[in-house]
C-alpha cells in the first residue's frame, strides 16, 4: 500500500467533505436554474478545459515520479517532480487569469448564488493546490540523492496520494461547475 | 519488456483514458438536442456525471493504487466513489 493509513484517512475525510459540498452544488441548482445557467454561461470553458488537462497531466508525472522513486532513478524521480510542480503553477496562472477575467466584469463572490459556490469551491481547491506544491517543492528541493529518496519513500507517495486527491476533486467541480446544464 | 516500462506504459493509457473521457464531456453538450430540449439536457447532465466518477474512478484505482492496496482500503475508496457519484446522479436527477 502506498503512503500511510493515517493519510488514506485523511483524503477519504476531505474527499466526504467535498462530496457534500458537490450536493450542495446540485441542490441549489435546483433551486436558482436561470440564475446557474446564466453564470454557467459566463465562465470561459477553454480555460477550465485546459485546467483539466493540466491536472490530470500532472497527476501522471506525479505517479511516474513515484515509480522512479521505487526504482531509485534520481534524475527521473527529480524531472517527474519538476513536471508535476510546473503544471501545478501552470493550473494557478489560468486560474488566476479566470479571476481577473471575472473581477474586470465586475463579477465577485457576492455577486449571485452562483458566483458565490464558484469562488468558494474553486477557492478551497485552489487552497489544495498550493499545499501540494508547497508538498512537492519540498520533496524537490530535499531529496538530492538516491539515498534520500529511499528514507522517504513515504512521504514521496503521500505526496503524490495527496496530488492526485487534488486532481480528482478538480475533475468532478470541473464537470458539476463548468458543463452541468 | 521490464516491469518499470510495464508500470509506466500503464500510467500512460490511464492518462489517455482519462484525457479522452474529458474531451467526450466537453463535445457532450452537442448530443443534447438529439434527445430534445429537456430530456437532452437530463440526459446529457447525467452523462457527465457519470464520466466525471469514471474518472475519478479510474485516478484512484491506477494513479492512487487503491486497486493494488489492501481490499478494505479499496472497498472504502470505491464506496466513495458510489455514494459520492450516485447521491450527485440522483440529487440531479430528481431535485
Amino acid at each position: 500500500m502506498p503512503g500511510e493509513l493515517g493519510l488514506w484517512i485523511f483524503l477519504l475525510a476531505d474527499m466526504s467533505i467535498f462530496a457534500l459540498y458537490f450536493w450542495v452544488f446540485i441542490w441549489n441548482q435546483s433551486l436558482h436554474p436561470e440564475q446557474f445557467q446564466q453564470g454557467q454561461a459566463s465562465l470561459n470553458h477553454s480555460l477550465g478545459l485546459l485546467n483539466t488537462v493540466i491536472l490530470l497531466s500532472s497527476s501522471y508525472f506525479a505517479a511516474m515520479a513515484v515509480h522512479s522513486a521505487r526504482g531509485q532513478n534520481l534524475n527521473s524521480f527529480r524531472r517527474n517532480i519538476q513536471l508535476t510542480i510546473a503544471c501545478g503553477t501552470g493550473f494557478l496562472l489560468v486560474k488566476a487569469i479566470e479571476y481577473g477575467e471575472k473581477f474586470d466584469a465586475g463579477l465577485h463572490i457576492a455577486s449571485n448564488e452562483f458566483y458565490s459556490f464558484y469562488f468558494v469551491f474553486t477557492g478551497i481547491h485552489m487552497v489544495h493546490v498550493i499545499i501540494g506544491l508547497s508538498l512537492l517543492s519540498y520533496l524537490l528541493f530535499s531529496l538530492t540523492t538516491a539515498e534520500k529518496i529511499r528514507q522517504q519513500m513515504a512521504n514521496i507517495e503521500g505526496t503524490a496520494l495527496y496530488w492526485h486527491m487534488v486532481d480528482l476533486l478538480w475533475v468532478v467541480l470541473f464537470s458539476l461547475i463548468y458543463l452541468l446544464q | 519488456m521490464t516491469m518499470n516500462n510495464l508500470n509506466h506504459n500503464k500510467l500512460l493509457w490511464v492518462l489517455v483514458i482519462l484525457l479522452s473521457l474529458t474531451a467526450l464531456s466537453w463535445a457532450a453538450p452537442q448530443l443534447a438536442p438529439l434527445f430534445g430540449k429537456t430530456m437532452g439536457a437530463k440526459i446529457l447532465g447525467a452523462l457527465l456525471i457519470l464520466l466525471a466518477f469514471m474518472k475519478v474512478r479510474l485516478i484512484i484505482l491506477h494513479f492512487m493504487e487503491a486497486g493494488s492496496a489492501y481490499p478494505p482500503l479499496r472497498l472504502a475508496f470505491e464506496a466513495w466513489v458510489a455514494i459520492a457519484g450516485g447521491g450527485t446522479l440522483l440529487l440531479y436527477l430528481y431535485l
